[in-house]
């Protein structure tokens, strides 16, 4: 038994971030071998530090992956991450041991639910999932416009994934051309405002962008087959 | 020097080159707010627009976008945790989240008081000094500069956080990014993987954008959205207290960054990661850096201040750039037909004298408009962060663009960016991997060079006395850090006991 | 999809709207006549370098006078750096036919290719014009005990030279190894990486020996911190003054004359009106105030080669390149 699925869900995430440094250490480790640690003389060859720093990564990275798939976490909780937890009051909860599932979140269903048995974690499981940064709601709640987690979660999907298309589309719409429908896409469909106000900041920002990077710097921006400014 | 500074000022003071200066610091400020548009950048793109003026003219127009496009990147720090430069990466540490606490004013007016004091007062040794200085700097060969890194790579425990061996690993990450393209020494090419992109190695200030801006935003996006930050206006104002607080740490990053500054290649970024590692040992409130400590802010914006001054000492004096920027600078110096070097100081009088006297001028100027301004800007805030964002984004993206010229920047953001996210996500620290990815270069530059020197030995850096100076400092950084922390803590622990009763009382006006 | 937004990328890029529209043809039709080639608006001339440097300072002034020589003709410098010149270059080979496009071009176009890491070589592009050249001095320390080039590689039989270098690639390193393999002697190598981080080694003492160009160390040289012991250049800086009495490598015994040039390219697969045109364009360029501006301001040899002379002095320089990097 772990803590609640959300923190569950980032011990699979941590396991899975020290896997990749794991390899990415291994791999570099392996190919800094090939480039040669030391030239002739013994001087320092194009390996020595690739060679190294993989080696360290893949004993610091390895040994955490142990930890983290152990369930045991390394001296993560204390000072910071503590001072958020007392300062919101559901994840407190969550630390102080209720056990009734649910919670301030109990509608989003039980899957992304709020607080969980915080009795049966470690003592050493701390609250790792907590960002220092306070004020905002911490990752089970609801926010303020009563997004529930699987929504923001589909929302930070949404935003990368319409970044990444709108990157494609430059060659097709032109840099602006392309960001400007980012921009509305991120207002109007991600954001749920209503499209003439969306319509209007997304073209007074690419407006801006064009006047400051094109008109004043001269960065010559990519017009696509459509020519849209530039 | 007295003659020199009546002709300095005298050049300076006059109407038209004045317009300039304020052209130049208010569109440096512009430019550093925007992501991507760091000084260099700044002056390297305005650079032809300055032809036609006077030399004297352009180039006090492109010192003034130097020096304000240092702030500028303050701003965005602070403000939505975006470094606009790389110097001020660890001012986010401190500054945003006094801003999540509603004190970005505070933060933001610290940060030109601070700013200022340190152009002052390395302005100061500057013009008295430089000769000096600059045969000071020329000392520090490879094995001062491998012992330089090292130090630089130890304060990485300043910046671990609580779990040391996660602060270590992200600088590992960070070395390790910067290994990609071509070594310094025997130009074979590492891990590119037949690209040409991946030749010149991973751009740093993409990564930062990446890491800092597309992470914090989409890091938000998930996170939720808070309610929007009000604080009230008197509360964005900077108190006496926080005065008095960051006295220290101005003073004492101003002359660490001027050191660093003074040395070629080593920057105002190294400079502004050493104070905050410094200050954090030594501050009383050492404890409370990372939680919005006004003096996590005070000693890196001074010192990189400092250290961006400090940077025209070799520039000036030697006709050898301190950084990119001022690489660039020299650059303009050629453009303009003026040959820089030794005889600078001879040869053109007005140009040199006029130039150091704009720095002065620039530095006023600069804080009048930003003191002034700090908690307008700060109003940002109060913008909700879903419409916030998609500008963020925007800027990020367009900002990446221009470095280049190509998408190639772009993809790099995203991908780090994506990065950052989970790095946020999952707490792992983010200023040990920049400090990593910022001192990796350099390091192995110094590594190499040093082996060279000693054809295949080193261990001469343990002969020569400066390096084994700096090599003593930094051991003693790694190896004792509990005997010095504890030492320190005692010390700091009795006299903050006791001016924490002092503090307590409200604003000190009652205790007459 | 990279190539062909590049292409219309450069062609455009300052352009309204409608020209732009079409702007990814215009390079196969405008020549197409058979008759004169004008480029249509304005031309980018790609700097594979970041701003402010030496390849830089080439672009710039090369617009500059041929906005000089030819008023009708618009010219935007646009950086694009990386891998150490590799991203320029290859942008530009994704030019091909694209005549309102030139770049400027120094001896990265021949070390790339030897190096084996880009997909293009010389022949991939339209040589217009060779600007000039830039040579090398070597330079010593004002305390060396040195005179002359000789001095150092006698020196250099029975003890240890320490000479900075600025890359493999680098022109300096190239003059050294040319110089070894005249004289059989042997200099150990210290890497840096730029012609400041040299002249300071060189104040510092950190080096013995460096090569670099007279423009880089002219302000150093003039107020008697270091000394230049020669020129590895065909002749001697007689145009300068203040270079006119540091006597040439060869003159000193060691036959190695090596020089940087600077050029400008236009894309393969351009049309013989288009290579003409450009070829006209600079040979009036060079004749320009600006030109000689550049080349004083730089310390630079006014030898020129427009067109074929420009290719038969690439295919030359790419021998010796050869031998020098791959032996």
């Amino acid at each position: 038994m772990t803590g609640s699925p959300a923190r569950r869900g980032i011990a699979v995430e941590q396991a899975v971030v020290y896997g990749l440094l794991t390899a990415l250490g291994l791999g570099a480790l392996v190919m800094a071998l090939g480039f040669g640690f030391f030239l002739e003389d013994s001087r320092v060859g194009p390996g020595l530090v690739p060679g190294v720093v993989g080696g360290l990564i893949l004993l610091i990275a390895g040994w955490e992956l142990l930890a983290t798939l152990r369930g045991h976490r390394t001296s993560h909780d204390s000072g910071l991450a503590e001072v958020v937890a007392a300062a919101t009051p559901d994840t407190t909860a969550d630390t102080t041991g209720h056990t009734t599932p649910g919670g301030a979140s109990a509608e989003s269903g039980a899957r992304e639910g709020g607080s969980a048995d915080a009795a049966t974690m470690s003592p050493d499981d701390g609250p790792v999932d907590l960002p220092g940064d306070g004020g905002g709601p911490g990752l089970d709640d609801v926010d303020i416009f009563g997004r529930t987690p699987k929504e923001r979660g589909r929302q930070l999907v949404a935003v990368f994934a319409a970044l990444v298309v709108a990157c494609l589309l430059v060659p097709l719409l032109g840099f602006l051309g392309s960001f400007f429908v980012l921009s509305l896409f991120i207002s109007a469909v991600v954001e749920r405002r209503r499209w003439v106000p969306s319509l209007i900041v997304s073209f007074l920002a690419v407006a801006a962008v064009y006047g400051v990077f094109v008109g004043f710097l001269g960065v010559p921006l990519p017009t696509g087959l459509i020519g849209i400014g530039g | 020097m007295l003659d020199n500074l009546v002709l300095g000022f005298s050049t300076a003071l006059s109407l038209e080159n004045l317009l300039w200066c304020f052209v130049g610091v208010l569109v440096g400020t512009v430019i550093g707010v925007l992501p991507g548009l760091g000084s260099t950048t700044g002056v390297a793109v305005l650079l032809p627009l300055t032809l036609s003026l006077e030399p004297v003219t352009g180039l006090i127009m492109l010192a003034g976008i130097y020096y304000g496009s240092q702030y500028g990147g303050t701003i965005t720090s602070v403000l939505i945790s975006t470094p606009g430069e790389a110097s001020s990466v660890v001012t986010t540490l401190d500054g945003y989240q006094m801003a999540r606490q509603g004190r970005a004013g505070a933060a933001l007016a610290i940060s030109a008081i601070g700013s200022f004091v340190a152009a002052i007062i390395s302005l100061g040794l500057l013009v008295a000094l430089a000769p000096p200085f600059a045969a000071f700097a020329l000392d520090f060969g490879p094995p001062e500069m491998l012992a330089v890194m090292i130090l630089g790579l130890a304060t990485i425990i300043s910046f671990a956080g609580d779990n040391r061996m996660l602060g270590l690993l992200m600088a590992l990450v960070g070395l390790l990014i910067a290994t990609v393209g071509v070594d310094p020494g025997s130009g074979t090419s590492r891990f590119t993987f037949g690209s040409i992109y991946l030749l010149g190695g991973i751009p740093f200030v993409e990564v930062m954008i990446g890491l800092f801006a597309v992470g914090e935003v989409l890091f938000q996006i998930r996170q939720g959205a808070a309610a929007p930050i009000k604080a009230k206006f008197r509360e964005l104002m900077i108190s006496r207290e926080d005065l008095r607080r960051s006295r220290g740490p101005i003073l004492r990053g101003s002359f660490l960054g001027f050191l660093f500054g003074i040395l070629p290649g080593a920057g105002s970024t190294l400079a502004s990661f050493m104070a905050y590692g410094i200050e954090k040992r030594v501050n009383k409130r050492g404890k409370e850096f990372g939680t919005g400590a006004i003096e996590g802010v005070a000693a890196p914006e001074a010192a990189n201040n400092a250290a961006a001054n400090a940077n025209f000492v070799p520039t000036l004096t030697l006709g050898i750039p301190g950084g990119a920027t001022t690489a660039v600078l020299l650059g303009a110096f050629m453009i303009n037909g003026i040959q820089p070097g030794p005889l600078l100081f001879e040869e053109q009088p007005t140009l040199v004298w006029g130039l150091l006297a704009s720095f002065f001028i620039g530095n006023v100027i600069l804080l009048v408009l930003n003191l002034p301004l700090a908690p307008v800007f700060a109003q940002i805030l109060r913008v909700p962060y879903g419409y916030m964002y998609p500008m963020i984004l925007l800027t990020s993206v367009v900002g990446a663009y221009s470095i280049s010229n190509g998408m190639y920047s772009v993809w790099v953001v995203l991908i780090f960016g994506i990065i950052g996210y989970f790095m946020k996500r999952l707490d792992l620290p983010m200023a040990p991997l920049v400090l990593g990815l910022v001192l990796g270069p350099l390091f192995e530059k110094a590594l190499v060079q040093t082996s060279a020197i000693g054809d295949g030995n080193l261990l001469i850096v343990f002969t020569r006395p400066l390096a084994l100076v700096v090599m003593a400092i930094a051991i003693l950084q790694l190896a004792a850090p509990s005997i010095m922390a504890r030492l320190l803590r005692r010390r700091a622990t009795t006299r903050s006991r006791r001016s924490d009763s002092a503090d307590s009382t409200p604003e000190g006006s009652t205790r007459g | 999809m990279k190539r062909s937004r590049s292409a219309v990328l450069a062609t455009t890029s300052v352009l309204a709207l409608t020209l732009a529209a079409c702007g990814g043809e215009s390079g196969d039709s405008s020549g197409g006549g058979g008759g004169g080639f004008e480029p249509r608006g304005d031309v980018t001339m790609i700097v594979p370098f970041g701003a402010g440097g030496g390849s830089d300072l080439a672009g710039r002034a090369t617009a500059t006078m041929i906005e000089a020589a030819n008023g009708d003709v618009g010219v935007n410098v646009e950086n694009r750096e990386g891998g150490s010149g590799a991203v320029g270059y290859s942008a530009f080979l994704g030019e091909a036919g694209n005549a309102e496009t030139l770049l400027a071009t120094e001896t990265a176009l021949l070390a790339l290719p030897i190096s084996g890491e880009v997909e293009f070589d010389y022949t991939d592009f339209t040589p217009i014009m060779k600007l000039a050249d830039d040579f090398t001095l070597m330079i010593v320390n004002a305390d060396s005990p040195y005179q002359t080039c000789t001095d150092v590689v006698e020196a250099a039989k029975t003890e240890r030279i320490v000479a900075g270098i600025s890359g493999i690639t680098g022109l300096d390193n190239i003059v050294f190894t040319l110089t070894e393999q005249e004289t059989g002697v042997e200099f150990d190598r210290v890497p840096f990486e730029s012609g400041g981080e040299l002249t300071a080694a060189l104040l510092g003492g950190q080096i013995d020996i460096a090569s670099l160009n007279p423009g880089e160390i002219i302000g150093q040289l003039e107020a008697g911190e270091v000394k230049a012991l020669c020129a590895y250049s065909e002749e001697r800086y007689s145009d300068y003054e203040e270079l006119a009495d540091i006597e040439t490598a060869k003159e000193q015994g060691i036959d190695v004359a090596f020089a940087q040039f600077r050029g400008v390219l236009a894309p393969g697969g351009i049309d013989d009106a288009a290579r003409e045109f450009w070829i006209e364009t600079m040979e009036a360029a060079v004749e320009t105030d600006e030109y000689q501006q550049y080349i004083e301001d730089n310390y630079l040899q006014a030898n020129t080669a427009a067109g074929d002379d420009f290719v038969t002095y690439l295919e030359g320089n790419n021998e010796l390149l050869q031998q020098v990097l791959e032996g």
